[in-house]
């Protein structure tokens, strides 16, 4: 399976995720974080970077469950609702790293969210598909 | 306190921007346009609106139908003059805990009210953003858009979903039955 070359490596606990590289636009420090009160799950507040307001995504409880470790940088990712896009701020728990590799199908016991794999040296990493991420969350 | 000509309409549209009343409701800072607002009260003369429907109950010795839910969203009322304005408890309305309440935003052009438990300032808004997709929950609704004031990000209520125009009716069908019983109480 052929797809995007570059991904972004980022640490979720002692596990590592990815994105396509394509999706994220920065990686940030933790900021102030705002909260405006919302009833959305697991969108924890909001950042404001360079007058934008953007929202902050913690996937965590979705992906490593409640005991992730604390969240040190955000990544700063474009986010999909049909034709419009978004930046999502997404805690993650160390730095981040970019890297070229050819992305495999994932094998059928995956989460839905996964959009394929990356095979490093120690680890098998999975390649996350945020809308259906959102969607598995919101279901 | 109740808003002068000067500082509201035209006047208050300044051309950099909206004019806002900015309040807070626990440890939170909301704004609305200054132009929605018509006074701000103290919560003094605020009426339980349970007991200006308890003839209703002593009657048919049940709830007042229809009250139910809407009784939580709307604990009080307002009489200003003639006018009859239905209170909103923000904290309720926004799911937020309880806190300490001390000022009503009456609004202009609709029945109804707001405490909240301050008046922080009024500012001009000046640079106001959409709420981002990501929310999806009741915010949509509880919000016009975001404001960003001193770095602060600060949601602009939209009053418009306070009350629907059904549940307004459904009050004032209440307090008119109310208000027929304890005619009919007094005549008989």
């Amino acid at each position: 399976m052929s797809a995007a070359s570059s991904f972004v490596l980022f640490p979720m606990g002692e596990k590592h995720y990815a994105l396509p590289a394509h999706r994220v636009t920065e990686l940030a420090r933790v900021d102030q974080q705002q909260v405006i009160p919302h009833t959305t799950p697991f969108v924890t507040g909001v950042l404001v970077r360079r007058g934008e307001v953007i929202p902050v995504w913690d996937i965590a409880p979705s992906l490593v469950g409640p005991d992730a470790p604390a969240r040190k940088f955000y990544l700063i990712a474009r986010r999909r609702f049909g034709s419009a896009e978004e930046s999502t701020a997404i805690p993650v728990t160390g730095d981040c790293e970019l890297l070229n590799r050819q992305m495999t199908a994932p094998v059928a016991k995956t989460a839905p969210y996964v959009e394929g794999l990356l095979a490093l040296e120690n680890e098998v990493v999975e390649v996350i598909n945020l809308e259906t991420l959102a969607a598995e969350v919101a279901s | 306190m109740r808003l002068t000509r000067t500082q509201r309409g035209k006047q208050l549209a300044s051309p950099g921007g909206q004019a806002a009343i900015l309040f807070t409701v626990g440890d939170y800072t909301f704004a609305v346009p200054a132009d929605v607002v018509r006074e701000i009260q103290g919560t003094q003369d605020l009426r339980l609106i349970a007991s200006e429907l308890t003839p209703i109950r002593s009657l048919h010795n049940t709830p007042a139908p229809g009250i139910g839910v809407l009784g939580k969203k709307v604990r009080h009322t307002l009489h200003r003059g003639n006018r009859l304005h239905f209170v909103i408890d923000a904290n309720f309305f926004l799911g937020l805990p309880p806190s300490n309440s001390t000022r009503v935003l009456v609004f202009r052009g609709q029945p109804v009210g707001l405490k909240v438990d301050g008046i922080e300032r009024m500012t001009v808004l000046t640079h106001t953003v959409p709420l981002p997709l990501a929310f999806r929950g009741e915010e949509r609704r509880w919000y016009a858009n975001l404001a960003i004031v001193d770095k602060r990000v600060i949601p602009v209520l939209n009053t418009d979903a306070l009350l629907s125009r059904l549940e307004i009716t459904t009050l004032e069908t209440l307090l008119a039955r109310s208000e027929e019983n304890i005619f009919s109480a007094v005549v008989s």
